[in-house]
């Protein structure tokens, strides 16, 4: 078990950050999502111990949030959403530094410094001021200090902001070797769903305050009865057309075509399409969810719930 | 790029407790410090006095010793019955030593506190460090601790280590250790300033710190509480006390010329002139030269302005112990805790009474006329508890909004 939460209660003046949150994780890479005001930074600060719940309870690593929250702080790792730098130091002081305040002495913490900066991929820049990091380095400085005492948990909350295209590539790649490859349990706190969903096996789905979904991304991205995507070789539009004539309800997407059948009706109606229209059938598979649909989805719930 | 590219590569060396994170903050602000240049130039500068007052509890020791060199030294300066028994004396000449070494290396510590203490914490605020902080295994009090500690740590090097230095080579310089016996207090009331310095002084500058996010403006406040507040409690102090004198002086003055009106020949004085050499000079040979009763009146006007000088002291001295203006000077009531640690006032009792004796200011049973003046002008007389409790009221400001300023996350955006 990564963390549980016990009916957590968090409330910020008339403001309900966490209502009554039960939820329990397995070890592994669990992604975060949530709509802005959905409670998951105080869902953090819960876990970190920073914050002093109103009610309730819970474990991280095994560890009681209440009672041993130093030692929860001394097995995570955290890389904060916001811009935070130790002023006045290089980027090796700095990750050195981060890892002499989890208890490492001067010595190890800059041996160690040097190894994460390397894996991060921070080179002769890290011998420069922090002040002059462009913001991927930045970034990377953040997730190498998270990771300098070789956490049990890591805690990335957005960790991809403000970066270009292959930046962000190079990090959702680290999160995913250190998750799947290393042994580091990883919470990913993100607005980006192809973010989480490259790196995470796991998902966690908050709305004000409520747990509204969680579970493995394969099994919430459901297959659709009757629903398959298709992809022919040479004109899908007109083979679109004969399967329209025939019933189907079809939707293109991108390359391929996703098809709802008629009822009573099976894949035996595609190939006999296919045959009459001389056409190949390239890609068949029973239609899945996107992890933007299950998301929508549960919010809906959530604000329907809510409302009710 | 690395040579070999290892990866990720886990870690399992020993962690520290948690109590000793406080250090880790501390030693990491004191590299940071230690690299600007005018903190270090204001460092070595502050070796100077240290340097003199530790050359002298030298000199000291030899003249203990009975060394001649140190002997002829030292006779420029103090009345010699005080070097019949140099070892007698040995309190007395340590306290006021420590005394006036600490006055003087408190500039270095006001300045070096403005130098290094704006940033300690609106650097942090600035670039939002409190997240990178307290995410790891340490708490507020740590952090607190942490920064206080870079303050302490220039006191100690300005003026803590070197009065512990001193006070050992004058140790070894005297070759007798009932050195330790006579002076204990003067080793434990040293430590005790550096600590009371270190605490009211950094925790000041922390609270300051955390109320800006730009270090210049708290280096501005923090150089506007020293050396306004020192002018401040300065004028009133003086003023208090020359216009008190000055009133009781005139008070009595006038009321000795209303009863003893100058006689013919004799131009009547204000009550508000002092009788001086060169007036009585002049009035015995000058061309005016008053007469025989003229001459006398001049004599006994001289003896009633002692008089009345005597006892405008005498009300200065009871007034001392209850003014309060000193109070506004944030230095001074560092210093007035700092004369009580060191018991300065016994001391400079001790040495105006050989001045006097000295300068041959005795009454009849030949004890001197003006013993406490030393003391009276050196040494506030008001209680000290007085500044401790101005000292102990800033404090407790100055954690009110440390705790309200730098918040835990569960108060930061």
């Amino acid at each position: 078990m990564l963390f549980s939460l016990n009916n957590v209660t968090k409330t910020y003046g008339k403001i309900t950050a966490l209502r009554q949150l039960t939820v329990k994780t397995p070890a592994g890479a669990v992604g975060l999502l949530g709509p802005n005001g959905a409670g998951k930074t105080t869902l953090i600060r819960t876990l970190l111990g920073l914050i002093t719940i109103d009610a309730g309870g819970g474990e991280v690593l095994g560890l009681d949030v209440h009672k041993q929250r130093m030692l929860i702080r001394q097995s995570v790792g955290f890389a904060p959403e916001d811009e935070c730098l130790f002023p006045g130091l290089a980027g090796i002081d700095f990750v050195a530094y981060a890892g002499e305040l989890c208890g490492m002495s001067r010595g190890d913490g800059m041996q160690r410094a040097h190894e994460v900066l390397n894996y991060v991929g921070l080179g002769e820049a890290r011998y420069r001021p922090v002040e002059s990091y462009s913001t991927g380095m930045k970034q990377r400085l953040k997730l190498a200090s998270a990771i300098v005492h070789d956490p049990k948990l890591l805690i990335l909350d957005e960790p991809t902001n403000g970066m270009d295209p292959g930046g962000r590539q190079e990090i959702l790649d680290l999160a995913s070797d250190l998750a799947h490859n290393k042994g580091m349990s990883l919470l990913f706190s993100s607005h980006l769903l192809p973010d989480v969903e490259a790196v995470c096996d796991h998902i966690l789905v908050l709305a004000r305050g409520r747990l509204l979904a969680q579970g493995k991304i394969s099994e919430l991205k459901l297959s659709h009865e009757q629903s398959f995507e298709v992809r022919v070789k040479t004109d899908a539009a007109r083979f679109a057309g004969l399967l329209a004539e025939k019933g189907c309800r079809v939707e293109p997407r991108e390359e391929r075509l996703i098809v709802r059948l008629p009822s009573g009706t099976s894949t035996d109606l595609l190939w006999e399409m296919a045959v009459s229209a001389g056409e190949q059938i390239r890609f068949l598979r029973p239609q899945q969810s996107t992890l933007e649909e299950v998301f929508l989805k549960a919010v809906e719930a959530g604000d329907e719930a809510f409302r009710a | 790029m690395p040579i070999f590219d290892q990866g990720y590569q886990h870690w399992r060396g020993p962690l520290s407790g948690h109590g000793r994170r406080w250090l880790t903050i501390m030693l990491q602000g004191v590299r940071v410090q230690l690299t600007r240049i005018w903190l270090r130039r204001m460092l070595y500068l502050s070796l100077i006095p240290a340097l003199v007052f530790i050359g002298f509890m030298s000199v000291w020791g030899l003249v203990e010793q009975r060394s001649e060199g140190a002997l002829a030294l030292i006779r420029n300066f103090l009345p010699s019955s005080l070097l019949m028994d140099p070892r007698a004396q040995r309190a007395m000449i340590w306290t006021i030593a420590f005394s006036y070494f600490f006055k003087i290396q408190m500039y270095f510590i006001m300045i070096l506190v403005a130098v290094a203490g704006p940033g300690l914490i609106s650097s942090d605020l600035r670039f939002n460090a409190l997240p990178l902080y307290f995410s790891r295994p340490l708490n507020r009090v740590d952090y607190f601790v942490g920064k206080l500690g870079v303050i302490g740590a220039l006191v100690g090097a300005v003026a803590v280590v070197p009065a512990l230095l001193a006070y050992v080579l004058g140790l070894a310089f005297s070759l007798d250790f009932g050195v330790v016996k006579d002076t204990w207090q003067i080793l434990l009331g040293s430590i005790g300033y550096g600590l009371l310095i270190t605490i009211s002084a950094g925790a000041l500058m922390l609270a300051m710190s955390s109320l800006s996010r730009r270090s210049l403006y708290v280096g501005v406040s923090w150089a506007g509480l020293w050396i306004i507040t020192g002018w401040v409690g300065t004028v009133l102090e003086i003023t208090f006390r020359e216009g008190l004198t000055h009133n009781i002086y005139h008070a009595e003055m006038s009321r000795w010329l209303a009863a003893n009106p100058a006689p013919v020949g004799v131009q009547a004085p204000s009550p508000y002139e002092r009788p001086s050499r060169r007036r009585l000079n002049f009035a015995r040979v000058g061309p005016m030269r008053p007469n025989e009763e003229g001459t006398k009146w001049l004599e006994n006007w001289l003896k009633a302005a002692k008089e009345a000088d005597i006892k405008a002291r005498e009300k200065e001295s009871e007034a001392l112990q209850s003014d309060w203006r000193p109070l506004f000077s944030y230095v001074s009531n560092l210093e007035r805790i700092s004369d009580s640690l060191l018991n300065t006032d016994a001391a400079w009792e001790k040495i105006g009474k050989a001045f006097a004796v000295a300068q041959g200011k005795t009454d009849d049973g030949d004890e001197p006329t003006d013993g406490r003046r030393f003391a009276e002008m050196m040494v506030p007389q008001y209680p000290w508890q007085w500044s401790g409790g101005v000292l102990g009221g800033l404090l407790g400001l100055s954690i009110c909004i440390l705790t309200l300023r730098v918040k835990s996350l569960d108060r930061l955006k």
